[in-house]
């Protein structure tokens, strides 16, 4: 196998957030103050993680709820600032994340337009990206009606096809992403594969361990904000099967 | 650290992604967005208007309308008709001019505050401040035909042609440069603390009254204490009101110093909002 070339690598990343949360101790007293003015808790999200991603990898991050994968993905995609650490890249990471919303009233390719463009992609380039994105979604037809007409699996699609068309490095999926039936998915998971071949490095949170079987290359186990393993899925995937809840 | 850890990642080609960039490239930054924020303000035009039959006709006739009301409220029952010679004039380029401060600023403190836009900020590698740029884009584009209005309520109400009417547009542009670093000093301060949101009905509301929109300032405050004139007098909005009447009415008084004042003041703000909104970018939302 050729040398591993990283895309991405981080050290000693930690990040904390506060978030407002009811206490949940005890005395009516306590709990009606915290209803009103509400009550502020430190969460360490990540702890001191170490981590390097390689060119061509497909890593599927698993871990149980509020074990830091998503805040993970948002610290290593540039989305919050680490308290501690450095994280040094080929390239600003792409983040795929099923809530980035279309404007409903607005015509698919001016959507296209303006999602490319908040991505940063050049002027330029648009015209030409639009055009492949448009191919790849068969909705050459569709183009100028207004978004809130198209179908579910359209829109999915032409979500995925704008984040791949600038032939990210680095690529974060959030679990958001729902695919229904075996033809969409397969789709999906072929493109992933062909990214990968080219040389993307795909980060994946949420995915079902089915697919992680099928699909990845790499799986990073989190827990508590810190890696419990990190290695290949045959390795780490009976591991994390088995582990106790 | 080690050094030489950090100059290997180098000679791979890596850079560093987890440091905000310098003011100065992050402000350069914003430049490079202006074809995303011209294009989210208008799509967000658009959006609103695909919401109502009449569509963007709401945004004049609102302000008519609500004229209209001032008028006989207080013009003709309170008696403000007095503060001007030509009153209705007086009234409509004050209700224009207010809708212009007033939505731009508040929906420039609102810009980061909904969930969508805080998706389009985290899945994006646009500066954070194109998004408030974009919103007070879009109200301002939002007012253009109000304001192009007083033009033909001018003739309509008997104010004479002027050459002054072509500062129209260099008033109009910085009355929304007000309201834009005033409501960009609010928008870091509500994702803070968000009860602040509460506040600002309140204070909008305050600085209604302080504006003199269906009445003269200078002359309903004469009698004031003077600190309460002072503050009057160089309240942004009021100035920008009048620095509007001036251009159909002759007998405005506004003096030099106010404008400097107003230019002056929107700048400053401008520089410290900013400042502060790269500062706080990136903080764990």
């Amino acid at each position: 196998m050729a040398k591993k070339q990283a895309v991405l690598v981080a050290q000693n990343i930690s990040l904390s957030y506060e978030i407002k949360a009811a206490r949940n101790n005890k005395t009516r007293w306590t709990r009606f103050s915290s209803a009103i003015i509400g009550y502020k808790k430190t969460i360490n999200a990540l702890e001191d993680m170490s981590l390097q991603l390689n060119a061509g990898e497909i890593i599927a991050v698993v871990g149980d709820a509020g074990s830091g994968k998503s805040s993970l993905l948002e610290t290593l995609g540039g989305a919050a600032k680490p308290d501690t650490g450095e994280i040094w890249a080929i390239e600003n990471p792409v983040l795929l994340n099923g809530s980035f919303s279309f404007f409903r009233q607005l015509s698919g390719s001016e959507n296209i337009r303006l999602t490319l463009l908040s991505m940063g992609v050049d002027k330029s380039q648009i015209t030409n990206l639009s055009r492949d994105i448009i191919e790849a979604t068969k909705i050459r037809k569709l183009a100028n009606n207004p978004i809130s007409s198209y179908s579910g699996t359209t829109k999915k699609k032409l979500m995925t096809e704008v984040a791949f068309a600038q032939n990210p490095k680095l690529l974060f999926i959030d679990q958001r992403i729902k695919l229904r039936g075996i033809q969409e998915r397969t789709e999906f998971e072929n493109r992933i594969k062909t990214l990968a071949k080219s040389g993307c490095c795909i980060v994946m949170v949420g995915l079902r361990t089915a697919a992680i079987d099928r699909l990845c290359t790499r799986m990073i186990w989190l827990d508590k904000g810190q890696i419990r393993e990190d290695g290949t899925v045959k390795r780490v995937l009976p591991l994390f099967r088995n582990r106790k809840r | 650290m080690a050094e030489s850890v950090n100059k290997d990642l180098a000679s791979l080609g890596l850079k560093r992604i987890d440091q905000p960039p310098a003011f100065s490239q992050y402000l350069k930054s914003v430049w490079k967005s202006r074809e995303f924020i011209l294009r989210y303000g208008i799509a967000k035009i658009k959006g609103g208007a695909a919401e109502n039959n009449l569509g963007l006709i709401w945004e004049v006739l609102d302000p008519l309308l609500l004229s209209l009301a001032y008028y006989f409220v207080f013009g003709l029952i309170l008696g403000t008709e007095r503060d001007s010679s030509n009153f209705p004039m007086f009234l409509i380029a004050g209700v224009m001019t207010w809708k212009l401060f007033q939505s731009t600023l508040i929906n420039t403190a609102k810009s980061l505050s909904r969930n969508r836009e805080q998706n389009i900020v985290h899945a994006s590698s646009i500066p954070q401040l194109a998004i408030p740029i974009a919103t007070a884009v879009q109200w301002s584009i939002k007012s253009i035909p109000v304001m192009l209005l007083l033009y033909p309520a001018s003739l309509l109400l008997g104010a004479p042609i002027s050459a002054k009417w072509i500062y129209l547009p260099v008033v109009f542009a910085l009355t929304s440069f007000s309201a834009f670093s005033l409501g960009l000093i609010f928008v870091r301060l509500i994702s803070r603390i968000p009860d602040l949101m509460n506040l600002i009905q309140v204070t909008m509301r305050m600085m209604f009254f302080m504006t003199g929109v269906f009445f003269s300032v200078n002359i309903r405050f004469e009698s004031a204490p003077d600190w309460v004139q002072t503050i009057v007098l160089h309240n942004p909005s009021a100035v920008l009101l009048n620095l509007c009447r001036s251009i159909f009415l002759n007998d405005i008084p506004i003096e030099t110093s106010q404008i400097i004042w107003v230019i002056g003041f929107s700048l400053a703000i401008f520089i410290i909002g900013s400042f502060n909104f790269w500062r706080d970018e990136r903080k764990h939302g």
